[in-house]
């Protein structure tokens, strides 16, 4: 269970993935993943192909990361998910506030 | 030493006597007789002799006829025949060679030059039949090898035929010194919609190179099925191909994923001359560099599997090349090269790898092909999607029911999964298989609520911003590392009646009671979302004992 950042050469594109459960155990390290040096013009990009699950804990997060990085609903994308994710999404109407794909 | 057996044709038996005398003293050898050209030729059929010793004036069949007679049988195994003539020598010698004779003796006879004579010609039918048998053996290796090449065209061939070609998205040329080609290039779409590519180059060229492709292709169609990221799949073909290959063979590669809405490129790149990312107009909007040594080198524990990320938009195009086609030379030596590469990509708009195809012919002219050359245009687009493959289920098959109960304790709460474990368990429950998921969300969020609300009181605390998230999470550490005298349980039961099947969860706590399950949780605020969801997933979502005992049905 962690969670790893990339950010591209030119800053134009973050992608966090996040292995396993994506729980509240992770909070530091998602903050960390970004809070790195990351521009308004900068595409921000979740990638949840190895998130077994989602919990209301980890939906507050990603809340928060939207709220700190000051995005519009949809600014930030989330890909990759599976069904048991995907399902949480649907039922908490996440995609109102980000792009989920 | 082998028994050499020769036949003497004569029709007087004096002249046949005598032939055997001689023969006799020279030892080793045995000899049969035949009276003329008939029985000479009857004799070699059934008596297989070593050499033969003919007369050529006879009644009935002559020598000449029998002997063209017993060449023509005899095919491309050596039966040398010697002529016994009374004739002038020039034209005994003309006669016998053109009636397919190997040589003649004068009578009457000088023994040793009969002897000298029998002996060089038994040393080449000798050497003959030597040749003929390595010829068999050339032969017959020759046609296993032309089958093994069928059979391991046929592994090569179903390995990479499983290759996604949309020509949508790919675009390429591939061009090889031989059958079995040294450059692989293979792609496949993950179930999550991602486009894969690898693109390399085994060192060396021919079936040794291509060797390799076969574990490459199925480590590679394997982990993409499963959705794998581009490191882990680097890393895997890395150690396996240190396992697996002599330390002087390695592979340069490419790896890459195109993520499902074409938005963004993920590269591992070793050992591979650099790709061009090219917008519309043909401006070139990125270079991409290797930044690592090619697979197979580095043990695991050195290896590198460090991916770069490339924020890609709609249309954009990447051109992968092996570098065959960089290093193409025409007759002055001089390389065709990348700075000619990128011109012809970004000057054109269209038919790009035709048109490098076409340039690098024209360049080279005359010389010939010294590697394998491989070029790529990959699309950056939406990928289609895989069509949905129906599972065959469980959904018709009965199950036996069963209970499952866990009591925790304040020990367990501070220093256990108990929501990862338990599902755990109910996932192994073939069905619940595709819902283990969802499952261990619900098992959390009830659980989190019995023990941050009731257990914990924590129900008034704001989680709104960052700071007060974190705040509420280290109090709640605190107040967990001090709990005692807590106790949750949980009871599950699965039924299967009726063509139901659900499970029903009932969790207990002995705290102070979640009070808040009367408040309306339809507003955007972060607390409260976790029973949203638990009343979005269960049919039947029950609170009791003020908020101690709360029992879901959740129906598969």
């Amino acid at each position: 269970m962690s969670i790893g950042a990339k950010l591209s050469e030119n800053n134009e594109l973050l992608v966090i993935s996040i292995q396993g459960a994506f729980d509240f155990s992770m909070l530091n390290d998602f903050r960390v993943a970004y809070s790195t040096d990351v521009g308004e013009q900068t595409k921000i990009v979740i990638d949840m192909r190895d998130t077994t699950s989602i919990n209301s804990s980890a939906l507050g997060m990603l809340l928060n990361m939207q709220r700190h990085l000051k995005r519009d609903d949809g600014g930030i994308d989330i890909i990759n998910s599976n069904d048991a994710v995907r399902k949480v999404f649907d039922i908490t109407h996440f995609d109102k506030k980000f792009n989920i794909k | 030493m082998k028994v050499v057996k020769i036949l003497v044709v004569d029709d007087l038996p004096t002249n046949r006597k005598l032939l055997r005398q001689i023969l006799l003293k020279i030892s080793g050898f045995t000899v049969i007789e035949a009276k003329d050209g008939r029985e000479a030729i009857s004799l070699f059929n059934s008596e297989n002799p070593d050499l033969i010793l003919m007369d050529i004036n006879m009644p009935g069949m002559g020598g000449h006829e029998s002997t063209s007679e017993i060449k023509k049988i005899s095919g491309d195994t050596y039966i040398p025949i010697i002529f016994v003539t009374a004739l002038s020598a020039e034209s005994a010698l003309s006669d016998s060679l053109s009636s397919g004779g190997d040589d003649f003796v004068s009578k009457p006879f000088d023994a040793d030059v009969l002897k000298s004579k029998i002996n060089a010609h038994l040393r080449i039918r000798e050497l003959n039949n030597q040749l003929s048998l390595k010829n068999d053996e050339l032969k017959r290796m020759n046609n296993n090898l032309v089958r093994e090449q069928e059979l391991i065209e046929h592994f090569f061939n179903s390995t990479l035929k499983q290759s996604f070609l949309d020509k949508s998205l790919i675009d390429f040329h591939m061009s090889s010194m031989s059958t079995f080609n040294g450059d692989v290039f293979l792609v496949a779409r993950s179930p999550k919609g991602g486009l894969y590519v690898v693109m390399g180059d085994f060192t060396g060229h021919g079936l040794t190179a291509a060797m390799g492709t076969i574990p490459v292709a199925m480590i590679f169609f394997k982990m993409v099925a499963a959705n794998s990221a581009i490191k882990d799949i680097a890393r895997e073909l890395n150690d396996q191909l240190y396992t697996l290959m002599p330390v002087s063979m390695f592979f340069a590669a490419t790896l890459l994923e195109l993520n499902a809405q074409g938005s963004i490129l993920t590269t591992w790149m070793g050992g591979m001359p650099e790709c061009y990312l090219v917008g519309e107009n043909g401006v070139l909007k990125d270079t991409i560099q290797s930044k690592h040594m090619p697979l197979g080198i580095l043990r695991d524990s050195s290896f590198d599997s460090a991916t770069e990320i490339h924020n890609v938009i709609n249309n954009d195009k990447l051109y992968l090349y092996s570098d065959g086609v960089i290093e193409a030379s025409r007759p002055d030596g001089e390389m065709f090269g990348s700075e000619r590469l990128k011109h012809v990509i970004t000057s054109s708009n269209n038919n790009r790898i035709e048109k490098v195809i076409r340039e690098v012919n024209e360049f080279c002219g005359t010389t010939e092909q010294s590697d394998d050359i491989t070029l790529v245009e990959l699309s950056c687009v939406e990928i289609p999607r895989i069509d949905e493959v129906e599972d065959a289920g469980w959904d018709n098959k009965h199950t036996l029911p069963w209970v499952i109960s866990i009591s925790l304790s304040s020990d367990d709460m501070r220093n256990t999964d108990p929501v990862s474990e338990l599902s755990e368990i109910i996932g192994s429950f073939p069905v619940f298989q595709k819902h283990k998921g969802i499952i261990e969300v619900l098992l959390y969020e009830i659980y989190f609520n019995a023990l941050d609300y009731s257990i914990l009181g924590l129900g008034d605390f704001e989680k709104n911003t960052e700071e007060e998230f974190e705040a509420y999470y280290a109090l709640r550490e605190k107040k967990l590392k001090d709990l005692a005298d807590a106790s949750i349980k949980f009871d599950l039961t699965y039924s299967s009646t009726l063509g139901y099947e659900q499970v029903v969860i009932c969790i207990k706590d002995n705290g102070c009671g979640y009070q808040g399950h009367e408040v309306d949780m339809s507003n955007s605020s972060l607390h409260g979302r976790g029973l949203d969801i638990v009343n979005s997933i269960c049919d039947k979502v029950v609170f009791s004992d003020k908020g101690r005992m709360l029992e879901v049905t959740y129906k598969i």
